[in-house]
Protein backbone atom coordinates (compact mmCIF):
# COMPACT_ATOMS: atom_id res chain seq x y z
CA UNK A 1 0.00 0.00 0.00
CA UNK A 2 1.52 3.31 -1.09
CA UNK A 3 0.79 6.48 0.84
CA UNK A 4 -0.75 9.30 -1.21
CA UNK A 5 1.46 12.21 -2.29
CA UNK A 6 -0.56 14.76 -0.32
CA UNK A 7 -0.21 12.83 2.90
CA UNK A 8 3.52 12.33 2.30
CA UNK A 9 3.91 16.09 1.71
CA UNK A 10 1.87 16.99 4.82
CA UNK A 11 3.88 14.67 7.05
CA UNK A 12 7.30 15.72 5.70
CA UNK A 13 7.96 18.49 8.23
CA UNK A 14 7.08 16.51 11.41
CA UNK A 15 8.97 13.48 10.08
CA UNK A 16 12.13 15.44 9.32
CA UNK A 17 12.00 17.36 12.61
CA UNK A 18 11.39 14.14 14.57
CA UNK A 19 14.34 12.38 12.95
CA UNK A 20 16.57 15.38 13.57
CA UNK A 21 15.44 15.54 17.19
CA UNK A 22 17.17 12.14 17.60
CA UNK A 23 20.45 13.77 16.59
CA UNK A 24 22.06 15.54 13.64
CA UNK A 25 21.80 13.76 10.32
CA UNK A 26 22.20 14.16 6.54
CA UNK A 27 19.70 13.84 3.69
CA UNK A 28 20.44 10.31 2.52
CA UNK A 29 20.29 8.91 6.06
CA UNK A 30 17.00 10.75 6.76
CA UNK A 31 15.38 9.12 3.72
CA UNK A 32 16.72 5.70 4.72
CA UNK A 33 15.33 6.15 8.23
CA UNK A 34 11.87 7.06 6.88
CA UNK A 35 11.91 3.98 4.63
CA UNK A 36 12.98 1.79 7.54
CA UNK A 37 10.30 3.13 9.90
CA UNK A 38 7.50 2.85 7.34
CA UNK A 39 8.72 -0.54 6.03
CA UNK A 40 9.15 1.06 2.63
CA UNK A 41 5.52 2.16 2.40
CA UNK A 42 6.34 5.87 2.47
CA UNK A 43 8.01 6.49 -0.86
CA UNK A 44 9.66 9.87 -1.16
CA UNK A 45 11.22 11.02 -4.38
CA UNK A 46 14.68 11.39 -2.86
CA UNK A 47 15.41 14.81 -4.35
CA UNK A 48 12.25 16.32 -2.88
CA UNK A 49 13.57 16.03 0.66
CA UNK A 50 16.21 18.70 0.13
CA UNK A 51 13.84 21.59 -0.69
CA UNK A 52 11.97 20.63 2.51
CA UNK A 53 15.22 20.75 4.49
CA UNK A 54 16.17 24.09 2.94
CA UNK A 55 12.75 25.54 3.70
CA UNK A 56 13.05 24.46 7.34
CA UNK A 57 16.49 26.04 7.43
CA UNK A 58 15.09 29.27 6.02
CA UNK A 59 12.46 29.22 8.76
CA UNK A 60 15.37 28.85 11.23
CA UNK A 61 14.03 25.57 12.58
CA UNK A 62 17.17 23.66 11.65
CA UNK A 63 20.75 24.54 10.77
CA UNK A 64 23.23 22.90 8.43
CA UNK A 65 26.95 22.50 8.03
CA UNK A 66 29.14 20.78 5.47
CA UNK A 67 31.38 18.17 7.05
CA UNK A 68 33.66 15.44 5.87
CA UNK A 69 32.65 11.91 6.86
CA UNK A 70 35.10 9.20 7.96
CA UNK A 71 35.10 7.87 4.38
CA UNK A 72 36.17 11.30 3.14
CA UNK A 73 32.85 12.15 1.52
CA UNK A 74 31.50 15.67 1.99
CA UNK A 75 28.04 15.69 3.52
CA UNK A 76 25.70 18.43 4.59
CA UNK A 77 24.58 17.67 8.14
CA UNK A 78 21.39 19.10 9.57
CA UNK A 79 20.68 19.80 13.22
CA UNK A 80 17.44 20.83 14.91
CA UNK A 81 17.36 24.24 16.65
CA UNK A 82 15.43 25.31 19.76
CA UNK A 83 12.73 26.90 17.60
CA UNK A 84 12.50 23.64 15.64
CA UNK A 85 11.91 21.64 18.83
CA UNK A 86 9.08 24.01 19.76
CA UNK A 87 7.46 23.64 16.32
CA UNK A 88 7.87 19.86 16.53
CA UNK A 89 5.95 19.81 19.83
CA UNK A 90 3.13 21.86 18.28
CA UNK A 91 3.03 19.52 15.29
CA UNK A 92 2.95 16.48 17.58
CA UNK A 93 -0.09 17.89 19.37
CA UNK A 94 -1.85 18.65 16.07
CA UNK A 95 -1.17 15.16 14.68
CA UNK A 96 -2.35 13.59 17.93
CA UNK A 97 -5.67 15.42 17.59
CA UNK A 98 -6.05 14.22 13.98
CA UNK A 99 -5.09 10.66 14.96
CA UNK A 100 -7.46 10.45 17.93
CA UNK A 101 -10.35 11.91 15.90
CA UNK A 102 -9.88 9.41 13.10
CA UNK A 103 -9.41 6.59 15.58
CA UNK A 104 -12.72 7.33 17.28
CA UNK A 105 -14.49 7.47 13.94
CA UNK A 106 -12.97 4.30 12.53
CA UNK A 107 -13.39 2.36 15.76
CA UNK A 108 -17.15 2.44 15.16
CA UNK A 109 -16.87 1.06 11.64
CA UNK A 110 -18.33 -2.42 11.24
CA UNK A 111 -15.76 -5.17 10.91
CA UNK A 112 -15.87 -6.51 7.38
CA UNK A 113 -13.91 -9.72 7.96
CA UNK B 1 32.37 1.73 -21.79
CA UNK B 2 30.30 3.43 -19.09
CA UNK B 3 32.21 6.12 -17.20
CA UNK B 4 30.40 6.90 -13.95
CA UNK B 5 32.23 10.15 -13.21
CA UNK B 6 31.62 11.46 -16.72
CA UNK B 7 27.90 10.68 -16.39
CA UNK B 8 27.74 12.45 -13.04
CA UNK B 9 29.43 15.52 -14.53
CA UNK B 10 26.82 15.54 -17.34
CA UNK B 11 24.02 15.11 -14.81
CA UNK B 12 25.44 18.04 -12.79
CA UNK B 13 25.63 20.28 -15.83
CA UNK B 14 22.00 19.46 -16.73
CA UNK B 15 20.96 20.54 -13.25
CA UNK B 16 23.09 23.69 -13.43
CA UNK B 17 21.41 24.69 -16.71
CA UNK B 18 18.08 25.02 -14.93
CA UNK B 19 19.55 28.05 -13.06
CA UNK B 20 17.36 27.41 -10.05
CA UNK B 21 19.91 25.32 -8.18
CA UNK B 22 23.02 26.81 -6.63
CA UNK B 23 26.37 24.99 -6.57
CA UNK B 24 25.78 24.03 -2.97
CA UNK B 25 22.41 22.42 -3.86
CA UNK B 26 23.98 20.43 -6.69
CA UNK B 27 26.87 19.34 -4.43
CA UNK B 28 24.37 18.05 -1.88
CA UNK B 29 22.39 16.14 -4.52
CA UNK B 30 25.61 14.69 -5.94
CA UNK B 31 26.64 13.51 -2.47
CA UNK B 32 23.25 11.79 -2.17
CA UNK B 33 23.55 10.27 -5.66
CA UNK B 34 26.99 8.84 -4.92
CA UNK B 35 25.79 7.30 -1.64
CA UNK B 36 22.88 5.65 -3.43
CA UNK B 37 25.13 4.37 -6.23
CA UNK B 38 27.55 2.96 -3.66
CA UNK B 39 24.66 1.24 -1.90
CA UNK B 40 23.31 -0.22 -5.15
CA UNK B 41 26.69 -1.43 -6.41
CA UNK B 42 27.19 -3.22 -3.09
CA UNK B 43 24.05 -5.19 -4.09
CA UNK B 44 25.97 -6.39 -7.19
CA UNK B 45 24.47 -3.92 -9.66
CA UNK B 46 26.73 -2.52 -12.38
CA UNK B 47 27.73 1.17 -12.32
CA UNK B 48 25.39 1.90 -15.21
CA UNK B 49 22.38 0.22 -13.59
CA UNK B 50 23.12 1.84 -10.25
CA UNK B 51 23.43 5.28 -11.87
CA UNK B 52 20.12 4.89 -13.74
CA UNK B 53 18.24 3.74 -10.65
CA UNK B 54 19.82 6.37 -8.38
CA UNK B 55 19.05 9.26 -10.76
CA UNK B 56 15.50 7.96 -11.20
CA UNK B 57 15.00 7.83 -7.42
CA UNK B 58 16.42 11.31 -7.02
CA UNK B 59 13.88 12.70 -9.50
CA UNK B 60 14.03 14.17 -12.99
CA UNK B 61 15.96 17.36 -13.68
CA UNK B 62 12.72 19.21 -14.46
CA UNK B 63 10.94 18.18 -11.27
CA UNK B 64 14.00 19.02 -9.16
CA UNK B 65 14.32 22.42 -10.86
CA UNK B 66 10.64 23.06 -10.25
CA UNK B 67 10.91 22.21 -6.53
CA UNK B 68 14.07 24.24 -6.01
CA UNK B 69 12.57 27.22 -7.82
CA UNK B 70 10.08 27.53 -4.97
CA UNK B 71 12.84 27.95 -2.38
CA UNK B 72 15.56 29.62 -4.48
CA UNK B 73 13.56 32.49 -5.89
CA UNK B 74 16.55 34.86 -5.95
CA UNK B 75 18.99 32.48 -7.64
CA UNK B 76 17.95 33.25 -11.23
CA UNK B 77 18.14 36.98 -10.54
CA UNK B 78 21.58 36.59 -8.92
CA UNK B 79 22.81 34.63 -11.95
CA UNK B 80 21.70 37.45 -14.25
CA UNK B 81 23.12 40.16 -12.01
CA UNK B 82 26.41 38.24 -11.87
CA UNK B 83 26.72 38.23 -15.66
CA UNK B 84 25.64 41.88 -15.96
CA UNK B 85 28.34 42.89 -13.44
CA UNK B 86 30.86 40.69 -15.29
CA UNK B 87 29.88 42.42 -18.55
CA UNK B 88 30.36 45.91 -17.08
CA UNK B 89 33.70 44.85 -15.63
CA UNK B 90 34.70 43.46 -19.03
CA UNK B 91 33.77 46.79 -20.63
CA UNK B 92 35.96 48.66 -18.12
CA UNK B 93 38.82 46.28 -18.81
CA UNK B 94 38.47 46.82 -22.56
CA UNK B 95 38.49 50.63 -22.20
CA UNK B 96 41.55 50.46 -19.92
CA UNK B 97 43.37 48.29 -22.42
CA UNK B 98 42.44 50.68 -25.23
CA UNK B 99 43.73 53.61 -23.11
CA UNK B 100 46.98 51.81 -22.34
CA UNK B 101 47.41 50.96 -26.02
CA UNK B 102 46.82 54.55 -27.15
CA UNK B 103 49.30 55.84 -24.52
CA UNK B 104 51.84 53.26 -25.67
CA UNK B 105 51.39 54.57 -29.22
CA UNK B 106 51.76 58.20 -28.00
CA UNK B 107 54.97 57.30 -26.15
CA UNK B 108 56.40 55.47 -29.15
CA UNK B 109 55.55 58.35 -31.48
CA UNK B 110 57.17 60.81 -29.07
CA UNK B 111 54.07 62.90 -28.43
CA UNK B 112 54.11 61.94 -24.74
CA UNK B 113 56.86 62.03 -22.16
CA UNK B 114 58.40 58.53 -21.83
CA UNK B 115 58.42 58.41 -17.99
CA UNK B 116 54.85 59.67 -17.63
CA UNK B 117 53.65 57.13 -20.16
CA UNK B 118 55.43 54.21 -18.50
CA UNK B 119 54.14 55.14 -15.02
CA UNK B 120 50.63 55.42 -16.41
CA UNK B 121 50.78 52.07 -18.22
CA UNK B 122 52.41 50.19 -15.31
CA UNK B 123 49.88 51.52 -12.78
CA UNK B 124 47.01 50.44 -15.03
CA UNK B 125 48.52 47.01 -15.62
CA UNK B 126 49.07 46.52 -11.86
CA UNK B 127 45.54 47.57 -11.00
CA UNK B 128 44.00 45.33 -13.61
CA UNK B 129 46.23 42.41 -12.69
CA UNK B 130 44.64 42.51 -9.22
CA UNK B 131 41.13 42.72 -10.69
CA UNK B 132 41.81 39.86 -13.16
CA UNK B 133 43.33 37.75 -10.36
CA UNK B 134 40.23 38.25 -8.19
CA UNK B 135 37.97 37.40 -11.14
CA UNK B 136 39.98 34.25 -11.85
CA UNK B 137 39.61 33.16 -8.20
CA UNK B 138 35.88 33.82 -8.48
CA UNK B 139 35.69 31.72 -11.65
CA UNK B 140 37.47 28.86 -9.91
CA UNK B 141 35.22 29.31 -6.88
CA UNK B 142 38.34 29.02 -4.78
CA UNK B 143 37.53 31.66 -2.18
CA UNK B 144 37.50 29.04 0.56
CA UNK B 145 41.31 29.06 0.38
CA UNK B 146 41.67 32.82 0.38
CA UNK B 147 42.15 35.10 3.35
CA UNK B 148 39.92 37.65 1.60
CA UNK B 149 36.87 35.45 2.16
CA UNK B 150 37.56 35.32 5.88
CA UNK B 151 38.16 39.07 5.83
CA UNK B 152 34.84 39.70 4.09
CA UNK B 153 32.95 37.60 6.62
CA UNK B 154 34.69 39.28 9.57
CA UNK B 155 33.74 42.52 11.31
CA UNK B 156 36.68 44.30 9.65
CA UNK B 157 35.52 43.10 6.24
CA UNK B 158 32.03 44.38 6.90
CA UNK B 159 33.50 47.76 7.91
CA UNK B 160 35.44 47.88 4.62
CA UNK B 161 32.27 47.04 2.72
CA UNK B 162 30.32 49.75 4.56
CA UNK B 163 33.11 52.28 3.90
CA UNK B 164 33.04 51.39 0.18
CA UNK B 165 29.27 51.79 0.20
CA UNK B 166 29.52 55.22 1.86
CA UNK B 167 32.16 56.31 -0.69
CA UNK B 168 29.90 55.08 -3.50
CA UNK B 169 26.95 57.05 -2.11
CA UNK B 170 29.08 60.21 -1.72
CA UNK B 171 30.33 59.78 -5.26
CA UNK B 172 26.82 59.30 -6.55
CA UNK B 173 25.84 62.50 -4.77
CA UNK B 174 28.79 64.30 -6.38
CA UNK B 175 27.82 62.98 -9.80
CA UNK B 176 24.32 64.33 -9.30
CA UNK B 177 25.79 67.73 -8.27
CA UNK B 178 28.06 67.82 -11.31
CA UNK B 179 25.24 66.87 -13.66
CA UNK B 180 23.11 69.60 -12.07
CA UNK B 181 25.94 72.11 -12.57
CA UNK B 182 26.25 70.99 -16.18
CA UNK B 183 22.54 71.48 -16.75
CA UNK B 184 22.70 74.96 -15.14
CA UNK B 185 25.61 75.97 -17.39
CA UNK B 186 23.86 74.67 -20.50
CA UNK B 187 20.81 76.74 -19.77
CA UNK B 188 23.01 79.74 -18.98
CA UNK B 189 21.55 80.31 -15.58
CA UNK B 190 24.85 79.72 -13.78
CA UNK B 191 25.61 83.44 -13.68
CA UNK B 192 22.85 83.82 -11.10
CA UNK B 193 24.03 80.88 -9.03
CA UNK B 194 27.80 80.49 -9.50
CA UNK B 195 30.62 82.51 -10.96
CA UNK B 196 33.41 81.44 -13.33
CA UNK B 197 35.68 80.36 -10.48
CA UNK B 198 33.05 78.04 -9.06
CA UNK B 199 32.73 76.36 -12.45
CA UNK B 200 36.51 75.87 -12.65
CA UNK B 201 36.53 74.22 -9.21
CA UNK B 202 33.72 71.93 -10.29
CA UNK B 203 35.65 71.01 -13.44
CA UNK B 204 38.76 70.08 -11.41
CA UNK B 205 36.60 68.23 -8.91
CA UNK B 206 34.90 66.41 -11.79
CA UNK B 207 38.33 65.31 -13.07
CA UNK B 208 39.33 63.86 -9.68
CA UNK B 209 35.94 62.25 -9.34
CA UNK B 210 36.32 60.45 -12.66
CA UNK B 211 39.75 59.22 -11.60
CA UNK B 212 38.47 57.86 -8.27
CA UNK B 213 35.38 56.44 -9.96
CA UNK B 214 37.48 54.52 -12.46
CA UNK B 215 39.30 52.85 -9.55
CA UNK B 216 36.43 52.39 -7.11
CA UNK B 217 33.77 51.16 -9.54
CA UNK B 218 35.71 48.07 -10.70
CA UNK B 219 36.49 47.26 -7.05
CA UNK B 220 32.80 47.63 -6.14
CA UNK B 221 31.89 45.41 -9.09
CA UNK B 222 34.34 42.72 -7.98
CA UNK B 223 32.92 42.93 -4.44
CA UNK B 224 29.44 42.48 -5.89
CA UNK B 225 30.64 39.47 -7.88
CA UNK B 226 32.21 37.97 -4.74
CA UNK B 227 28.98 38.51 -2.83
CA UNK B 228 26.88 36.90 -5.57
CA UNK B 229 29.29 34.03 -6.08
CA UNK B 230 29.64 33.32 -2.35
CA UNK B 231 25.95 32.48 -2.05
CA UNK B 232 26.47 29.62 -4.49
CA UNK B 233 29.55 28.22 -2.80
CA UNK B 234 29.30 25.37 -0.33
CA UNK B 235 29.84 26.32 3.28
CA UNK B 236 33.04 25.58 5.15
CA UNK B 237 33.82 21.90 5.52
CA UNK B 238 34.81 20.63 8.95
CA UNK B 239 36.87 17.49 9.21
Amino acid sequence: MAISKDLVAASATPLVLSILSEGENYGYAIIKRVRELSNGRMQWTDGMLYPVLHRLEEQKLIQSKWRESKTGRKRKYYKIKKEGTKVLKEQQNQWKVVYSTLRQLWKNEPCLT
Amino acid sequence: MFDLNEQIIKWRSNLAQSQTLGNSDIDELESHLREEIENLTSLKLSDEEAFLIATHRLGSTDSLAEEYEKINRGVKFRHRLFWIATGVLGYFLATYLADAFSIALSVSSGSMDYNTGIVFIVSKIMFWSIIVFLCYQLYKGDFDNLKIRQLLSSFKGKCIFCAALVIAIIMLYCVVLCVAADIYSRFEITKWIMDHRDLEIIEVFWGYLRLVWSVVLPILLVMLLIKLRRKDLPQEVDA
